[in-house]
């Protein structure tokens, strides 16, 4: 079982050279502010669960998962691994669990550009003390499973980032830990990658009862592999079922829709639309319904508008809408 | 025990098999090596020097510049060993997992320390087949190395720790130890013939003193009881520093386990 008993981070100021007196001063000695990062959290993830840790960026995902794994200090508080702080007594639950941090490229250094991509997870298997004459047998599930069976002799490299991705995931399956930290696995990737990771993921629950513990601030990722989502921003917001947590997050607008138009544009629409003058050019930023769209791109076009996006809501957009900080910047 | 073997081995094989992936680059790496053995030898049977090379228990310049040679790269191997693993994108992974962290630090440098040591004993033999080098290997001698092999261990305890909780992406103190060390330690040439200016810094440099023992246990022949009170200062210095970069290292990790910057500068 994994717990979270009132955990709490306050970084320190970044430390900006010697030259910088106060910065040095805070460096040496107790900082004058700290900047908070995790505040009073607490939960429980009961064995074989899928437990989502739902945040937008900076809500402190990636804090958790560092001190999950010992390499940051909380400031009060503490992560119970069987019992065990992860903290303090990391070597005692380091062979229980794997973790896949978040997907970008400087997390891959484990991996080894110019080995293949077999050797490459014959690696991890013998760093997490697999069984010797299990190795090929895991090697060959997780490959498959993953679509990767036929890039096994190639370097890694070689392989696109998704596949790359897909790699760091098959070495979960490889060391089939007791607990899995996913630390936004599938940021920055394409439909089909997602769906083969979230496959993978579900089959790793299923097949060995691994309990994992999934940040993300992917409301549709969150909603379709946990048993249960803790939604936070630095605390705790609220705890529930995914459908439940999706519910409260339900807001009356699906697109969003930021354009850059030459001059004043007056921001006579009816909804949440909100534009900023500035330096001759009107930044304007609109959460929409789809049925609304056409039209706002069209009245947006004849106007002069230079640049267009239309895209999806993320949890950040949710966030602002729900929570209400974007009615506190702009009144509509 | 066993289990860190293991890693130590797997760490091992890895690399190796990486280093072998560059094969142009190891040919390459060979061929430049080769051309520079040559010339170094070339010019150091050239070069004559009025320094009274015979108080340093050397014979001649080549035998003086050779052994300097020699014994300068073996005693800074561990240099940037400990902060490469601690700054390096894999460390995040590598801590997480349940080998143990001196296995992972013996693993991670092993093959470059192996690779190290076989390119000096190769170049060693070059020196001693077709340049006339004459080397005594006697307890004093590998005393002397042992104990330069540990100060710069300890110097890169330091660095490391130093490195850890600055997010420093220079690293000062091997900065400085290098350019030093080649330019007032007596490396090249004698330190006697230095301005006077340049002497104090010579002076406090422990690479001199590590260099005039290696020279004369490795090319007079002196015994440990011969160069013993410049031993003692050098055992008992390398203690002191080792201390000194065991406290700096806890405190630079420890600080940087409150930042969140171990793993990435």
């Amino acid at each position: 079982m994994i717990e979270a008993e009132h955990l709490t981070k306050y970084y320190p100021p970044p430390f900006r050279g010697f030259f910088d007196l106060g910065s040095l001063r805070d460096f040496l000695g107790k900082p004058r502010e700290e900047i908070p990062a995790l505040i009073d959290l607490s939960f429980r993830v009961m064995e074989g669960e899928i437990f989502g840790l739902l945040g937008p960026n900076g809500a402190g995902k990636t804090t958790l998962c560092k001190i999950a794994n010992g390499l940051l200090e909380p400031s009060s508080g503490k992560l119970l691994i069987d019992g065990h702080d992860s903290f303090r007594e990391h070597g005692k639950v380091a062979s229980k669990m794997f973790t896949v941090f978040t997907g970008e490229r400087d997390m891959w250094g484990i991996f080894q550009w110019r080995l293949s991509v077999h050797r490459n997870l014959k690696f991890i298997a013998r760093l997490w003390k697999v069984p010797e004459g299990e190795i090929g047998e895991r090697i060959e599930y997780a490959l498959k499973l993953l679509n990767l069976w036929e890039k096994r002799d190639e370097w890694y490299q070689k392989l696109s980032a998704g596949m790359k991705q897909k790699v760091y995931i098959a070495s979960a399956l490889v060391v089939q830990p007791r607990y899995l930290i996913l630390d936004e696995p599938t940021v920055f990737l394409d439909v089909i990658t997602k769906s083969e990771i979230h496959d993978a993921i579900l089959s790793l629950v299923r097949d060995f009862g691994t309990t994992v513990i999934l940040t993300t601030h992917d409301l549709q990722e969150a909603e379709k592999l946990s048993d249960r989502v803790l939604l936070f921003n630095k605390r705790p917001i609220m705890e529930g079922k995914p459908e439940e947590i999706s519910k409260k997050l339900r807001v009356p607008v699906d697109k969003k829709v930021v354009a850059l138009v030459e001059g004043k544009f007056d921001c006579n629409w009816e909804g949440l639309v909100k534009c900023t003058f500035k330096n001759g050019y009107t930044h304007v930023v609109a959460y929409l319904k789809v049925e609304e769209v056409d039209e706002f791109v069209r009245v947006l076009s004849s106007k002069g508008a230079l640049q267009f996006k239309v895209g999806d809501l993320s949890l950040e957009d949710v966030f602002l809408l729900v929570f209400g900080r974007f009615s506190r910047v702009e009144k509509f | 025990m066993k289990d860190g073997l293991g890693i130590v081995r797997e760490f091992f094989k890895v690399q190796r098999e990486v280093f072998f992936s560059y094969r142009w680059d190891v040919v390459s790496y060979l061929i430049g090596l080769l051309i520079q053995v040559a010339v170094m030898g070339i010019f150091a049977s050239l070069v004559t020097i009025n320094a009274n090379i015979e108080q340093y228990g050397t014979d001649s310049f080549l035998q003086f510049f050779l052994i300097g040679f020699i014994v300068h790269n073996i005693i800074f191997l561990p240099r940037g060993s400990l902060s490469k693993l601690l700054i390096g994108r894999s460390f995040p992974m590598l801590y997480a997992s349940p080998a143990g962290m001196v296995a992972i630090f013996l693993g991670i440098n092993a093959w470059n320390v192996v690779w190290s040591l076989m390119i000096m004993g190769l170049i060693t033999a070059v020196f001693v087949l077709f340049y006339g080098l004459v080397i005594h290997i006697n307890l004093g001698a590998l005393l002397v190395i042992l104990a330069g092999f540990t100060l710069t261990f300890a110097l890169e305890l330091f660095s490391a720790g130093f490195r850890a909780a600055t997010k420093a992406r220079q690293d000062p103190i091997n900065w400085f130890l290098n350019l030093t060390s080649q330019l007032v330690s007596g490396l090249y040439f004698p330190p006697q013939v230095l301005p006077w200016w340049l002497q104090p810094i010579s002076k406090i440099h422990p690479e001199r003193y590590i260099l005039e023992m290696a020279r004369l246990t490795m090319g007079g022949g002196y015994s440990v009881s011969q160069i013993w009170p410049g031993f003692v200062n050098l055992a008992l210095s390398t203690g002191v520093m080792l201390l000194v970069g065991i406290a700096t290292f806890r405190w630079g990790v420890g600080k940087a386990m409150q930042l969140g910057t171990l793993g990435h500068v």
